[in-house]
């Protein structure tokens, strides 16, 4: 096809301003489409964006322990959050429509991955002395039941510090998780500290903590606090 | 590969008379399928004429946001 032939140059998404949109052109259009040689986007930003995030490490590393296809795609979602947001973007819709259709559960694990806890949990993971099968079932059970294995804690926890020890304290009594995560950012890690310590003292010698702590890429505030409560392995 | 074409600077209106190329058909700010809102089949939410996504074969046609853009690669690989 000759490069002068505006259709050909629109297929390449080059110069859309020159097209002649005339009927036989959109024919053209929809002919190729047909043949599978062309597909429409409205916004090429986005699936750039996608597309981005299926080439990171957190990805790859992440499919090569999951195979539940609706974890792979709110593991995505959340590194796509994570982009926007270091771009500064807002993307309260998108919040919206993995709330619509994954509920609270698919914002957890969004959140999670958002946050960069993926990569610490698993590298908190690979410390222990355990295979990879082992590895597998930890991550599926996490992502299964992130609800009672996960808290966020926000700045204004601040004022309900005891509320929020007790909901921890019931969450590990009941289910006795591998591992626990607190999980803080900001202003947020101050609370944070007194609910892990208070949690701790609860729990005696159940569990064993291990923190994790970030600066923030653009500010100090940004900073992260991840305390990882570990169940001691018992002797066999 | 298939190619793709942004649809961002089209107008409204080729973008409808595309649709009908299509078998589609549009309100003017819907996507129509034999007259009833077309849903995106990922996020079951009727598809703006202003934020399509449209792939060929069965012919696809999603609202472009992440969430359907992420589900429609789990399912059919890196295509795009």
């Amino acid at each position: 096809m000759s490069s002068e032939d505006p259709l050909a140059n629109a297929s390449r998404g080059v110069a859309l301003a020159v097209i002649d949109y005339s009927t036989e052109k959109i024919k053209q259009l929809a002919r190729k489409f047909r043949d599978k040689s062309l597909y429409f986007i409205e916004d090429e930003d986005t699936l750039q964006v996608v597309k981005e995030q299926r080439k990171k490490g957190e990805w790859v590393l992440f499919r090569e322990y999951v195979g539940d296809k609706t974890y792979h795609i709110l593991f995505q979602i959340g590194l796509t959050i994570r982009a926007y947001e270091r771009q500064g973007k807002d993307f309260p819709h998108l919040r919206t429509k993995v709330y619509n259709k994954y509920e609270r559960k698919g914002l957890y694990i969004t959140n999670f991955v958002q946050n960069g806890l993926f990569s610490k949990y698993i590298g908190n993971l690979l410390s222990k002395p355990i295979g990879v099968n082992q590895i597998k079932a930890e991550i599926k059970n996490l992502f299964d039941h992130i609800e009672r294995t996960v808290i966020f804690i926000k700045t204004e926890d601040d004022n309900n510090i005891d509320h929020k020890v007790q909901e921890i304290l019931a969450k590990i009594r009941a289910h006795s998780p591998q591992t626990f995560i607190i999980s803080s950012i900001g202003a947020a890690r101050i609370p944070c500290d007194i609910i892990k310590n208070s949690v701790m003292e609860a729990l005696g010698t159940q569990y064993t903590s291990e923190v994790y702590e970030a600066q923030g890429e653009l500010s100090v505030e940004e900073g992260k606090k991840i305390y990882f409560l570990n169940r001691k392995i018992e002797p066999i | 590969m298939t190619e793709k074409l942004s649809m961002k600077d089209m107008p409204k209106e080729v973008k409808i008379l595309l649709l009908r190329e299509l078998d589609y058909d549009s309100d003017g700010v819907f996507v129509l399928k034999n007259g009833e809102k077309h849903l995106d089949k990922y996020i079951n939410e009727p598809v703006k004429v202003d934020n399509m996504f449209i792939y060929p074969g069965s012919t696809i046609i999603l609202d472009n946001n992440p969430l359907s853009i992420t589900s429609f690669l789990e399912e059919y690989g890196d295509v795009l």
